[in-house]
């Protein structure tokens, strides 16, 4: 029986590319994430090591879904180029080198500290005077975010999933939005 | 000594809203996708991953294993609908049902939309419509008989 033959391969892309940018944006969107590899790059290199690899690097059903699996491993790829930056980009030690910023030396050290704390406020300042952004805004301070997010927001906003999920689309319309969901504007301005 | 938590383990506001990607819907999975790689061609990618790893087994005299040889035949280009996957199909029909979200002047496009009971003129029109659809359908059929 062949155990990929369910495996929606558009999907499973997609998931590690949305993936691989939610761990570069809480690690602060790191230049090199920005100028050279990026977020396709990194799936693609994840997507390389499973078809480079005889056992699809040992995966079975027994272990979960393959999404899950191989986002395991993006994320350890992900720490790793972050980590190995320090070696491209100076001594994390040199106090006096301008490439390296105090929050990439943080982020290449793998430390605790929350890259972008504040990601909400520059949300709410981009947004700004939109109204019904601004309540989906602060309804998602109310809600777990699991896998009903869409649901849970609904109940917040007396709203259907369908017309959350539409301001969502709307959301990531809005000028900047979007650079700030893929790192990207985060990336250029600590370069 | 308790293992530091890193920034990974936590969730950011992107993720408190949006969800987990491997739970989304089709559709939100494809707005926050292109909303990150617009224009990326999906299909076209993982055919060339799978591809290259195909040629790398081949060149030493083996065969590409089964996830190499399913994800090759999952990519390649699709000239008809035989042989397409149920997830391409339930994607192709979704978008067919997907409603029309902009202005439209013909009530046939805006009819899934309409709450309402339907004015004479706009009724006029969906059966000429509906006329002209079972038209199409009987000359496809005889064709077909031929």
């Amino acid at each position: 029986m062949n155990r990929f033959k369910n495996i929606d391969w558009d999907r499973l892309y997609k998931v590690l590319v949305i993936a691989a940018a939610g761990v570069i944006r809480r690690y602060g969107g790191h230049p090199t994430f920005d100028g050279g590899l990026d977020i396709e790059d990194l799936a693609g290199e994840v997507l390389n090591d499973f078809f480079d690899s005889p056992d699809g690097l040992g995966w079975k059903e027994s272990k979960g879904t393959l999404e899950t699996y191989l986002r395991r491993i993006l994320h350890n790829k992900a720490v790793t180029h972050l980590r190995r930056q320090k070696f491209i980009a100076g001594s994390l030690d040199d106090e006096n080198s301008a490439v390296v910023s105090d929050q990439n030396k943080r982020a290449c050290a793998g430390m605790p500290e929350r890259a972008r704390p504040d990601i909400k406020a520059e949300i709410y300042a981009l947004i700004q005077g939109d109204s019904v952004l601004e309540d989906l805004v602060a309804a998602t301070e109310l809600i777990s975010g699991g896998h009903n997010a869409n649901q849970e927001l609904g109940e917040v906003l007396n709203k259907t999933p369908r017309q959350v999920s539409k301001l969502k689309e709307r959301l990531l319309e809005k000028d900047g939005v979007k650079e700030l969901y893929a790192a990207r504007k985060n990336a250029k301005r600590r370069i | 000594m308790p293992r530091e938590k890193t920034p990974n383990d936590e969730s950011d506001f992107f993720d408190k809203l949006f969800g987990d990607p491997a739970e989304l819907a089709d559709e939100d999975l494809n707005l926050l996708f292109d909303a990150l790689a617009p224009g990326s061609d999906v299909k076209v990618t993982i055919h060339n991953i799978a591809e290259s790893a195909a040629v790398k087994y081949r060149s030493q005299n083996r065969l590409p294993p089964d996830h190499v040889q399913t994800a090759l035949d999952a990519t390649k280009e699709a000239k008809s609908l035989e042989n397409v996957t149920p997830s391409k199909l339930h994607q192709i029909v979704e978008a067919i049902k997907e409603p029309f979200t902009r202005p439209v002047s013909d009530p046939v496009f805006a009819y899934r939309n309409r709450t309402g009971k339907l004015d004479s003129d706009d009724q006029a029109i969906i059966d000429n419509l509906t006329e002209e659809l079972q038209s199409d359908w009987d000359e496809g059929e005889e064709k077909e008989g031929k």
